[in-house]
C-alpha cells in the first residue's frame, strides 16, 4: 500500500490506504450525525450507575426516531432515483420469470429435433436451438440459476470477506500483515486458475458453484471491508467504545459494522454484478451446471457455434444476462448516487 | 519512496514462494496424471505408471516441489513433459504476445475512459453522465465470449474489414502486428472501459468537492486550468491504481478471447498446463502472471505516490 | 503358405458369392483387397463375375475431376498436437495428421474400407488365417536417405507392442492377435507375421486404420521433432508449438500417379494450428485456410452453403457409445429387456437431423451395419415405439417408470446426445439424470486401479465417443468380448464370444456372412450398447481443392492432392 506522508484528507480518508473501489463512505455530513447520534443515544442506556430511566426512554426514543427518519430519507431517495428504479424493474422482472416461467412458457426442454434452429416466428418468439427447444421459454427459465448463484454467491462472498477485513482492519498490525499478504497471494493467481482448482476440489453441482464464486471474491472484499474499517476506527464512538472496555468483538460487530453498511452494500451490488458474469464465464469453460439446464452461461457456450446460421439461439440468452447484469448496476449506481448526496 | 519499492519488492519473495507452493498442492488434486494426459485414454495402466516414473511424477510431493523449486530459482525451467519443449522460452514468448495484446488494449482503453470518466464527472448528473455512466456499465457485463464471437462474425467474416486471427504472419512489422490484435482488444475495451471510466469519475467528483477547488473558481482562474491542473491529477488517483490492478487480470485472464482468436497467449498456457498436470509450464506461467501482476500495482502506486505531493503543493 | 493357389482358391470363391447373388461386387472388391489381391488380379476377378466391369483406376480424371496441377502450397486447419507428436503414443486428431504428412503405413483404407497397398505391396495369409506373409514395396527410402526395409517393419512392430511404453491403441487392436516377436523379417522385402491366433481382419490392423502403426526407421528413438524421419510424400520442415506446421514436398518420394507423373503435386502444406472449431470455419470462410480435415457438423451448417467451398462427406463409422453397464444396477437385474426399452425410447432420425442435419447413418444397435461396412447383413431396423418400450420395461419389472444416470463428457456433441436422450425417454416413464464432467475427469482414474475407477468404463451408462474402425470385427474385438479391457458394457456373453473366434478364423465368405449374421442378432437382442448413428466424415475445402483422400477425420492423405488455380 502507499506509503504517503500525507495527514490531510485525499479523496479517499485519512488514511491513503482507502484506494478501492467503494463508494467514500457518508461525505453527507448530515448523515454522519445523523448516525452518530443514533449510536451514542443507544450507549448512553447502558452507563453505570443512576437509574436514568425515563430520560433513558427518552433518549432511546430520540435515537429510534432519528434512525426511522434516516431509513425513510434514504428509501425516498432511492425511489426517486430513475437509475435505481429502472433497475430494479428489471431485477424484478427476471426474479418473476424465474419463479413462474415454467408456468407461462413452453416447455424448455422439450426437444424437435425436426424444427431445429428454427428462425423467430409466431409458434416460437425466440426461435428453437439445434435440439429444436423453445428459445424464448429457455431465456426465460434461464434467470432461475442465475438468480440463485449470484445473490447467495454476494452473501457468502460478503460474509467471508466481512469477516476477513474486519478482523484485519480493526486490530491491525501483524494479523493485519500476515492477512493482506495471504490476500495478496490469492488475488495475484489468474482467477481461471484458482476456478479451475477450486471446482477440482470440491466438484461439480450449483452447490458448489456457489461457494466457489463465494471464495473466489472474498479477498477482494475483505480488502473494501477492511478499507471501510480503518476509516471507521478512529472515530469518536469507537474511541468510546474501546474506553469503556468493551470486547473487540463487541465494538467490531456492534459499533462498527453498522456504520459500514453502506459501502459493504455497494461492495454488494458491484460483486453481484460480477457473480454473474463470472457464473456465466465458468459455465461457458465447462465448469458446473449440467445439461439440460437453461443457464444463460452454459447456453451461450453450447450455442454460439451456431451463431452464424441462427444467432438468435446466442442473441437473446446475451441480452437477458447482460439486462440483468446491467440492472444490478444501475441499482449500485443509484444507490451509490443516492448515499453520496 | 526507495523504502517504498524496496519494500514492495522485498515482499514480493514470499508473496510468489506461497503462491507457488499453493499451485503445486492444489495441482495434486486435479483429477489424471500427466502420465496419463500424455498417453490418452486408450494406454494402459503399465505404460502409463512406466510414463510417470520415468518422469519422476509418482515421488512424493515434497521431493518434487523442492527439486523443481531448487532448479527453478537457479534459472533452469525444465522441460515441460507433455510438449517435450523447453519451459522458459515457451512461456516467455506466450507471455509476451499477452503483454503485447494487453498493452495495446490499454492504450486503446485508457485514455477513451479517463476522458469519458472525467467529463461525466464534471458533468455531474447531466444528461451525458448519465449516458456514458449506463453505457460503459453495460458493456462492462458483456462476456468476451459473446462480444467476441459478434464482433468476429461482423468484422472479420460479413465486412472482412479485420483479420479472422489475433496473430500476424511472422516477421511482420509492428504496425502489421498491431493491426491484427484491433479485433480481440475490443472485447477487452468493453470489459475495462466502464471501470476505469468510473474510477476516473468517482476522483473527479471527489477533487471537484474540495474547497480549495472552489476557491480557486471563486479567484477567477479559468475553468480550463482548474480542471488540467487539479482535476486530472486527483483523478488519476483511483484510476491509476485500477489500472495497475486490471494490468495483472488482464495478462492472465485472457483464455476466452485466446480461444476465440486463436492467439497463442499466457492464459491458454496455464489453463491447458493446469488441465495437462504440466506441472513446470504450470508454476512457471502462473508464477510470470503473479510478477506481472505485482509489478503492475507497484508501478501504479509510485505513479499514486509521484502524483499526490502536487497535489498537496496545488492551488 | 500357398499364396497362388490360395489366390486362385480364394478368388473363385469370392466369384461363386457373387455369381451365387450373395455378395456384391463392391464388396468382392473390398474383400479381396482385404486378402491382399492386387488391383489387377481383383479387377480381372469382376470380370469373371461378368456383367459391367466397375472402373477400379483412381485417376482424377476417371473420377470427373479436373487435371491435377503442380506447385502450390496447401493450407490445413486443425487442432494442435495434445502433446509432443511421437507416433508411437498419439491418439488425437491433430498429432495424427501431422504425423501421417510425414509418415506412412502398410496398408491405407479407402474410403469404402478396402484396402490399398502402400507400403506393402501385396500380402497374402496362409491356410489357417494365423500367418500372413507380406511383401514390400522395393527401391523406397527414408527421407533422410536410409532404405526402407523388413528391419524397420519389424522394429517398429515391436516398439509398439513393448509392455513397457508401447502403444496402448496398436496394442488394443492386436490384442490376442499379434504378440512381441510375432513379427519376423523372412528377407528384406518380406515380413512374416505369426499371429497368436487367425483373424480374417488381420491386414486392417496393420493399415491407417491402427494409426500407430506407421512405419518408423529402426533407427526411432523417440524424438520425433527433432528427427522426423519417414517415407512419405512430404518432409517436417519447421514446427512452431501449438501454432504451425509447415512441410515440403519429398524430392525422393516413391509415389507416382497413373501417368508416371511423380508425387506429390504440391509444394509443400501448412498446419495451422487451432483448436476451436468456429474459429476453424472462420477461418477457412474468410480464406486465410485452403482445407479443414476434419468438419465438425455442428455449426458447419454455414460452410455446406458457401459458395466458395465444397464438402466432402464419406460414410463414416465414428460412432456414440452409448453403453449399459452390465454390472451395475438397473441393468444388471433388468438385463436385456430394460436395455432394450430405452433403444426403443429413441428416435433415431430425429436425432440424425439435430446432431448430423441428417448426414450420418442410423444404427440398429448392432456394429454389422450394411451402410457402412457393406457386406454385413442386413439387420431389423429399430424405430422409435413406446408401446414397446413400455411393455418391455414392465417385463424388466419396472412398469412404473425407472430413474437412470446417465454419465458423459463435456465434449464433442456427447452433451447434446445426452439431452436428446433424456427428453425421448421421459414418454416411457424412464427419467435420465445427466452427470457431465469434464472430459479430464471422464478419463481420469486412480494409479493403482485405472479400469476399475475410471468414469467411461465403471459409471452404469455412458457415452463413448470412438473414431472409425475399418470393419466390425474391430469394433467388437475392442468393446463387445468378455475380455476387452475397454468394454464400458462389460457384456459377457459366451456364445458371442466364442462365435467371435470362428468368424475371424475363417475366409470363407458365406460361413463368415452366417456368422455375422448370428453375431449381429446376439449384439441386437442384448442390447449391451446402443449405437443410434454411424458419423458421416467430412471435410470441407475451398473449391479449387481436389483429391485428398482419406475419408476425412483423421486420415488426411494429401500425397496426390492438389490445387488448380480457379
Amino acid at each position: 500500500m502507499a506509503e504517503v506522508p500525507d495527514d490531510r484528507p485525499t479523496p479517499f480518508g485519512p488514511d491513503p490506504d482507502l484506494r478501492e473501489e467503494s463508494m467514500q463512505l457518508g461525505a453527507d455530513p448530515e448523515m454522519i450525525e445523523l448516525r452518530a447520534e443514533a449510536a451514542s443515544g443507544r450507549r448512553d442506556l447502558e452507563l453505570p450507575g443512576g437509574d436514568h430511566k425515563g430520560e433513558a426512554l427518552e433518549a432511546d426514543a430520540a435515537a429510534t426516531a432519528e434512525q426511522k427518519r434516516q431509513r425513510r430519507y434514504l428509501i425516498k431517495a432511492l425511489l426517486r432515483s430513475p437509475t435505481f428504479m429502472v433497475g430494479l424493474i428489471i431485477v424484478l422482472f427476471w426474479v418473476f420469470m424465474a419463479l413462474f416461467s415454467t408456468f407461462i412458457t413452453q416447455s424448455p426442454t422439450h426437444t424437435d429435433p425436426n424444427i431445429s434452429l428454427a428462425a423467430p416466428s409466431p409458434a416460437h418468439w425466440f426461435g428453437t436451438d439445434d435440439l429444436g427447444r423453445d428459445v424464448f421459454a429457455r431465456t426465460m427459465a434461464g434467470a432461475r440459476t442465475v438468480l440463485i448463484i449470484a445473490p447467495l454467491a454476494t452473501i457468502l462472498a460478503l460474509l467471508w470477506g466481512g469477516i476477513i477485513g474486519l478482523i484485519a482492519g480493526f486490530w491491525r498490525g501483524i494479523t493485519d500483515e500476515i492477512i493482506m499478504r495471504l490476500i495478496d497471494v490469492l488475488l495475484a493467481l489468474p482467477i481461471i486458475i484458482t476456478s479451475i482448482l477450486i471446482l477440482s476440489l470440491l466438484g461439480k453441482g450449483t452447490a458448489i458453484i456457489i461457494v466457489a464464486i463465494g471464495a473466489l471474491f472474498t479477498p477482494v472484499v475483505s480488502r473494501t471491508v477492511r478499507a471501510a474499517v480503518i476509516g471507521e476506527r478512529e472515530r469518536e464512538y469507537v474511541m468510546a467504545a474501546r474506553l469503556r472496555g468493551e470486547r473487540s468483538a463487541f465494538v467490531m460487530v456492534r459499533e462498527i459494522l453498522p456504520n459500514i453498511t453502506q459501502p459493504i452494500i455497494v461492495e454488494g451490488t458491484i460483486r453481484l454484478g460480477y457473480a454473474v458474469f463470472t457464473a456465466a464465464t465458468l459455465s461457458f469453460l465447462g465448469f458446473g451446471l449440467a445439461p439440460p439446464s437453461p443457464d444463460w452461461g452454459l447456453t451461450i457456450s453450447v450455442e454460439r457455434v451456431f451463431l452464424q446460421i441462427a444467432p438468435w439461439t446466442v442473441l437473446f440468452p446475451a441480452a437477458a444476462l447482460a439486462s440483468l447484469v446491467v440492472a444490478v448496476n444501475l441499482i449500485t449506481d443509484g444507490l451509490g448516487r443516492t448515499f453520496s448526496k | 519512496m526507495l523504502r517504498l519499492i524496496g519494500r514492495r519488492l522485498l515482499l514480493m519473495v514470499p508473496t510468489l514462494i506461497l503462491a507457488s507452493l499453493l499451485i503445486f498442492a492444489l495441482a495434486e488434486v486435479l483429477p489424471g496424471n500427466v502420465g496419463r494426459s500424455i498417453l490418452g485414454q486408450y494406454a494402459t495402466p503399465q505404460d502409463v505408471a512406466a510414463l510417470n516414473h520415468k518422469l519422476g511424477a509418482d515421488r512424493p510431493l515434497v521431493v518434487r516441489y523442492a527439486t523443481w523449486a531448487g532448479n527453478f530459482v537457479t534459472g533452469d525451467w525444465g522441460e515441460s513433459p507433455v510438449l517435450k519443449v523447453p519451459v522458459r522460452p515457451y512461456v516467455m514468448a506466450a507471455l509476451w504476445n499477452s503483454l503485447i495484446l494487453a498493452g495495446f488494449a490499454l492504450i486503446l482503453i485508457v485514455p477513451t475512459s479517463i476522458v469519458l470518466g472525467v467529463f461525466s464527472g464534471l458533468r455531474r448528473d447531466s444528461a451525458l453522465d448519465r449516458v456514458i455512466t449506463v453505457s460503459t456499465l453495460s458493456m462492462t457485463v458483456i462476456p468476451e465470449f459473446v462480444s467476441g464471437v459478434v464482433l468476429l462474425y461482423v468484422f472479420a467474416v460479413w465486412l472482412k474489414w479485420l483479420p479472422v486471427t489475433a496473430l500476424a504472419p511472422e516477421g511482420a512489422p509492428i504496425y502489421e502486428r498491431l493491426y491484427y490484435l484491433i479485433l480481440p482488444a475490443i472485447p477487452l475495451m468493453f470489459l475495462e472501459l466502464g471501470y476505469i471510466a468510473r474510477m476516473a469519475r468517482v476522483g473527479t467528483v471527489q477533487v471537484l468537492a474540495m474547497p480549495y477547488i472552489r476557491t480557486a473558481v471563486l479567484k477567477g482562474v479559468p475553468r480550463s486550468r482548474v480542471v488540467f491542473g487539479h482535476v486530472l491529477r486527483n483523478a488519476m488517483v483511483p484510476t491509476v491504481t485500477v489500472i495497475g490492478s486490471q494490468v495483472g487480470w488482464l495478462i492472465g485472464g485472457l483464455v476466452v478471447v485466446e480461444t476465440l482468436f486463436s492467439y497463442p497467449g499466457i492464459g491458454k498456457v496455464m489453463v491447458e498446463s493446469a488441465l495437462n498436470h504440466d506441472v513446470p509450464v504450470l508454476e512457471a506461467s502462473v508464477l510470470m502472471v503473479a510478477v506481472v501482476y505485482m509489478f503492475a500495482n507497484l508501478v501504479a502506486d509510485i505513479v499514486v505516490a509521484l502524483l499526490n505531493p502536487r497535489i498537496r503543493k496545488g492551488g | 503358405m500357398a499364396s497362388a493357389k490360395y489366390e486362385r482358391e480364394y478368388g473363385q470363391h469370392l466369384v461363386d458369392e457373387v455369381l451365387k447373388g450373395k455378395m456384391t461386387r463392391r464388396q468382392l472388391l473390398v474383400r479381396a483387397s482385404v486378402f491382399g489381391f492386387s488391383m489387377t488380379a481383383a479387377g480381372s476377378l469382376l470380370a469373371a463375375c461378368g456383367g459391367t466391369s466397375t472402373d477400379t483406376s483412381s485417376s482424377p480424371s476417371a473420377t470427373g475431376m479436373p487435371a491435377p496441377v503442380m506447385g502450390g502450397t496447401l493450407k490445413l486447419i486443425g487442432p494442435a498436437p495434445i502433446t509432443d507428436p511421437d507416433p508411437v503414443t498419439i491418439y488425437d486428431q491433430g498429432g495424427i495428421v501431422l504425423v501421417s504428412q510425414f509418415l506412412e503405413y502398410l496398408i491405407n483404407l479407402n474410403d469404402d474400407n478396402s484396402l490399398k497397398p502402400v507400403l506393402a505391396e501385396s500380402w497374402t495369409p496362409n491356410d489357417t488365417l494365423d500367418v500372413w506373409t507380406f511383401k514390400l514395396r522395393a527401391g523406397v527410402t527414408f527421407n533422410d536417405g536410409s532404405p526402407f526395409e523388413a528391419e524397420d517393419v519389424v522394429t517398429t512392430m515391436e516398439r509398439l507392442l513393448d509392455p513397457n511404453g508401447g502403444s496402448g491403441g496398436a496394442k488394443s487392436q492386436w490384442g490376442g492377435v499379434l504378440s512381441p516377436k510375432g513379427t519376423k523379417a523372412v528377407d528384406a522385402t518380406t515380413v512374416e507375421f505369426n499371429l497368436d491366433k487367425p483373424y480374417a481382419d488381420f491386414p486392417y490392423t496393420v493399415s491407417n486404420g491402427n494409426y500407430n502403426s506407421a512405419i518408423l526407421p529402426r533407427s526411432y528413438n523417440g524424438d520425433i521433432l527433432k528427427k522426423p524421419v519417414g517415407t512419405g510424400a512430404y518432409i517436417l520442415d519447421t514446427y512452431v508449438n501449438k501454432q504451425k506446421a509447415t512441410f515440403k514436398k519429398n524430392p525422393t518420394y516413391w509415389g507416382k500417379d497413373d501417368a508416371g507423373q511423380q508425387l506429390p503435386y504440391l509444394d509443400g502444406l501448412e498446419y495451422i494450428m487451432v483448436e476451436d472449431n468456429s474459429a476453424q470455419n472462420l477461418q477457412l470462410q474468410s480464406g486465410a485456410v485452403d482445407c479443414q480435415p476434419q468438419t465438425v457438423f455442428q455449426g458447419a451448417q454455414a460452410l455446406f452453403s458457401d459458395p466458395n467451398l465444397r464438402v466432402d462427406i464419406y460414410p463414416g463409422t465414428g460412432i456414440r457409445e452409448v453403453a449399459f453397464n452390465q454390472t451395475k444396477e438397473p441393468w444388471k437385474t433388468g438385463g436385456a429387456n430394460l436395455c432394450q426399452a430405452v433403444a426403443y425410447c429413441l428416435d433415431r432420425p430425429a436425432i440424425n437431423k439435430a446432431l448430423y442435419d441428417g448426414r450420418s447413418n442410423l444404427g440398429s444397435d448392432t456394429f454389422w451395419e450394411p451402410t457402412v461396412f457393406p457386406g454385413s447383413p442386413t439387420p431389423p431396423a429399430r424405430a422409435q415405439d413406446y408401446d414397446k418400450a413400455k411393455q418391455l420395461l414392465s417385463d424388466a419389472g419396472h412398469a412404473g417408470g425407472l430413474d437412470i444416470e446417465l454419465t458423459v463428457a463435456k465434449y464433442l456433441e456427447n452433451p447434446q446426445l445426452a439431452q436428446l436422450i433424456q427428453d425421448q425417454c421421459k414418454p416411457a416413464g424412464i427419467n435420465v439424470k445427466i452427470n457431465q464432467m469434464s472430459y479430464t475427469e471422464f478419463y481420469a482414474g486412480s494409479d493403482a486401479d485405472y479400469y476399475g475407477t475410471t468414469p467411461w468404463i465403471v459409471a452404469p451408462m455412458t457415452i463413448v465417443e470412438w473414431g472409425s474402425r475399418p470393419s466390425p470385427g474391430i469394433y467388437a474385438a475392442a468393446m463387445l468380448l468378455p475380455d476387452a479391457v475397454w468394454s464400458s458394457s462389460h457384456w459377457d456373453n459366451k456364445d458371442f464370444a466364442s462365435t467371435f473366434d470362428e468368424y475371424e478364423s475363417t475366409a470363407d465368405e458365406a460361413k463368415r456372412s452366417e456368422l455375422a449374421t448370428k453375431l449381429s442378432t446376439l449384439q441386437q437382442t442384448d442390447t449391451p450398447i446402443m449405437l443410434p448413428f454411424f458419423i458421416s466424415q467430412a471435410r470441407a475445402q475451398k473449391k479449387n481443392v481436389y483429391n485428398i483422400k482419406g475419408p476425412g477425420s483423421i486420415y488426411c492423405d494429401c500425397s496426390a492432392a492438389y490445387m488448380t488455380t480457379a
